[in-house]
């Protein structure tokens, strides 16, 4: 049968979606096909994704290529440093000293013997920081949003999600057995819909900046309509703590509507360059996910050496508000030079600019010419995106100098004009 | 003509969208043994095609079929499908499709002859279905400027009787083009047609619109898999 049809296999056809249920009571039959893939994904492109870095994520890295012997010193655009935080000097000291203090790891669950005083004061000043009673800390970003979902929300009740919101946040609804609907992303007319007079407990999910698209959240017309339908809502600030706001405590301080939110999540792998994640919001809500979220009370604590490096990267960026500055600065450098070349960046308006390729067979080819010309760019293509949408994703940080962009961009220009984007 | 052989349907237009629907509702549909595939939790795909082919064992006809989109079969060594399907309900314009519909593929058709028009404009085409003057469908399928290419696609398709489930490979040659910009539409009508959709909970805009022009839809035998109905 398979040798009468002549069509060769179309690698840019398929995705891990393809390969999640197999045709088989074998629990291993997947891994035959997706292998056949797997391997075929790699030469075609996919091994430019997890290449061995032997640097820290700065402005440059060196990176080993996964199938040559090569290895490259790159111009990086592409790790979440915002703030160029995880090698501030002052921060790489301090993780130093909390290696020395408290040894490598906190060799317990935050509810037994994990809790380290740095935990305690990490927590303390984010709390602060957010102007909030409290604020429950978490070994990741991922464990955040998937324990305070499982930990919150109950079979029968709402969740309503953008339906661009990260994966994290999908997977902790899923946990909860809550009914979970998505709205189309941005569209507070669709989040309307979706209520659907719908009774009972209801939580709204967004985040601040979504991190494909770089948009910021319409945070004045979802938190109405929430409000109109009786919802608690959530916002995740992955990528907007530290950035957006007056005093960077993100997009609901930059619309003036921290009040108005119930929970407020942030990471310390974006801005901050470290690791963890952490819950801001009431007292009770501290003490009810402590005993509830399972992601972190079933977890060994975060490393004391990250919360030590992430504390001062905490009080640095409260200290030198101009980091911030800098980052816009670099921001509205960036866009200003992608414009002159009329290069197409979506709808963004934050430090992540898409550089939209919008062609999910060509964007490997250019992402290899991008990287032989010396600029590390990740591609991304579906299913992180729409198909047809793929892009570079650029990830502006404060600790690039004005010449560093501006090689980047004439890097990038070039490589567009002679890959025909342009 | 017979299920032994490999068919050929010549087309001027193959249009297909995705549309969200609730899992549950995809659950009650499917046979047991198929997966849906959910782009989101919770939500399954409902994929409305609409047909025009000029030229076939049973001559010229239009058709729209209302699919579920599932796991494809995944066999070491055997080339891939793009996607998979299962169509629950089709519906024809001609009693001589209807009948070749039911006895070589076992698809399930409405009972009844449809009027499907194609209304083709440069950046859309709209699929009309009605059934003597009622309304069936509305669907829309949108170019939004993308570059067509010739492509020859591989897909499966499901299908069942009493004796259990059975896959065929499908073949679409033709002019290509894929969009998810999110620009067409569907409305489905209370039917027949639609009987067992909940209609209320179906997204009206497609995640994804495809469109072939002037091509070939090649069907390759029914094989039979009933051990798989038992999973």
């Amino acid at each position: 049968m398979a040798g009468q049809i002549e069509a060769e296999m179309e690698f840019f056809d398929y995705d891990y979606s393809s390969f999640y249920y197999s045709s088989s009571d074998d629990v291993f039959a997947i891994l035959e096909p997706y292998t056949q893939w797997y391997d075929q994904a790699q030469v075609r492109g996919y091994a430019l994704y997890a290449q061995p870095m032997s640097s820290r994520p700065a402005t440059r890295v060196d990176l080993r290529e996964k199938l040559g012997q090569g290895r490259l010193n790159l111009l990086n655009l592409s790790s979440y440093n915002y703030l160029g935080m995880s090698a501030r000097p002052e921060v790489i000291a301090a993780a130093k000293r909390g290696l020395d203090q408290y040894g490598l790891g906190a060799a317990g669950s935050p509810v037994l013997s994990g809790t380290m005083d740095v935990h305690l004061e990490l927590e303390r000043e984010l709390a602060s920081f957010k102007d909030k009673p409290a604020v429950l800390l978490f070994p990741s970003g991922y464990s955040t949003n998937v324990g305070l979902l499982q930990g919150l929300m109950r079979p029968g009740d709402l969740i309503l999600c953008d339906q661009n919101v990260h994966a994290s946040i999908v997977d902790g609804a899923i946990l909860s057995k809550a009914d979970v609907r998505f709205f189309k992303h941005n569209r507070p007319d669709d989040l309307e819909k979706k209520f659907n007079a719908r009774r009972g407990k209801k939580l709204v999910v967004i985040e601040g900046v979504y991190s494909m698209d770089g948009d910021v959240c319409r945070l004045p017309e979802i938190v109405e309509i929430a409000k109109a339908h009786d919802a608690r809502i959530m916002i995740d600030e992955a990528h907007s703590t530290f950035i957006y706001g007056e005093h960077g405590r993100g997009v609901a301080e930059h619309f003036g509507l921290e009040d108005e939110i119930d929970i407020h999540v942030g990471t310390l792998s974006k801005a901050m360059g470290g690791q963890g994640g952490f819950v801001a919001g009431s007292t009770s809500l501290y003490k009810y996910l402590e005993g509830f979220a399972r992601s972190r009370l079933f977890s060994c604590s975060l490393s004391p050496v990250v919360a030590s490096g992430v504390l001062e990267a905490v009080r640095i960026a409260r200290r030198e508000p101009e980091l911030r500055a800098k980052l816009w600065a670099n921001v509205r450098h960036m866009r200003a030079r992608l414009a002159e070349h009329q290069v197409d960046v979506g709808d963004s308006t934050s430090q992540i600019i898409p550089l939209m390729i919008r062609d999910d067979r060509r964007i490997f080819d250019i992402a290899h010419h991008m990287q032989r010309s010396g600029l590390y760019l990740q591609p991304i293509v579906y299913p992180a995106v729409a198909k047809h949408r793929s892009r570079f994703r650029i990830s502006v940080s404060a600790a690039h100098t004005t010449g560093q962009l501006d090689e980047a961009v004439d890097i990038l220009v070039r490589v567009l004009r002679t890959e025909g984007v342009l | 003509m017979n299920a032994g052989e490999i068919l050929q349907y010549r087309y001027r237009d193959a249009v297909n969208g995705f549309f969200e629907f609730p899992t549950p509702n995809a659950r009650d549909i499917l046979p047991r043994g198929l997966q849906p595939v959910e782009p989101h939790h919770g939500s399954s795909i409902l994929a409305v095609t609409a047909f025009e082919f000029e030229d076939s064992a049973v001559g010229a006809y239009r058709e729209v079929v209302l699919s579920v989109v599932v796991a494809p079969r995944l066999l070491p060594g055997e080339p891939m499908p793009r996607s998979a399907m299962y169509p629950f309900m089709v519906g024809t314009t001609t009693a001589a499709a209807r009948r070749h519909g039911i006895e070589v593929w076992k698809l399930p058709h409405l009972p009844a002859d449809l009027e499907v028009e194609f209304d083709r404009h440069d950046s859309e085409v709209r699929v009309t279905a009605a059934e003597g003057g009622c309304p069936v469908l509305e669907l829309t399928v949108c170019d939004p400027g993308l570059a067509w290419q010739p492509v020859e696609h591989r897909y499966q398709t499901w299908s069942q009787d009493g004796a259990g489930l059975y896959l065929s490979n499908l073949m679409m040659r033709g002019a290509f083009m894929e969009s998810e910009e999110e620009r067409g539409s569907l409305r489905l009508h209370p039917h027949a047609f639609a009987a067992g959709i909940e209609l209320g909970e179906i997204t009206d805009t497609p995640f994804r619109e495809q469109w072939m022009r002037d091509g070939v839809e090649s069907i390759h035998p029914l094989q039979p898999l009933p051990a798989f109905a038992e999973r």
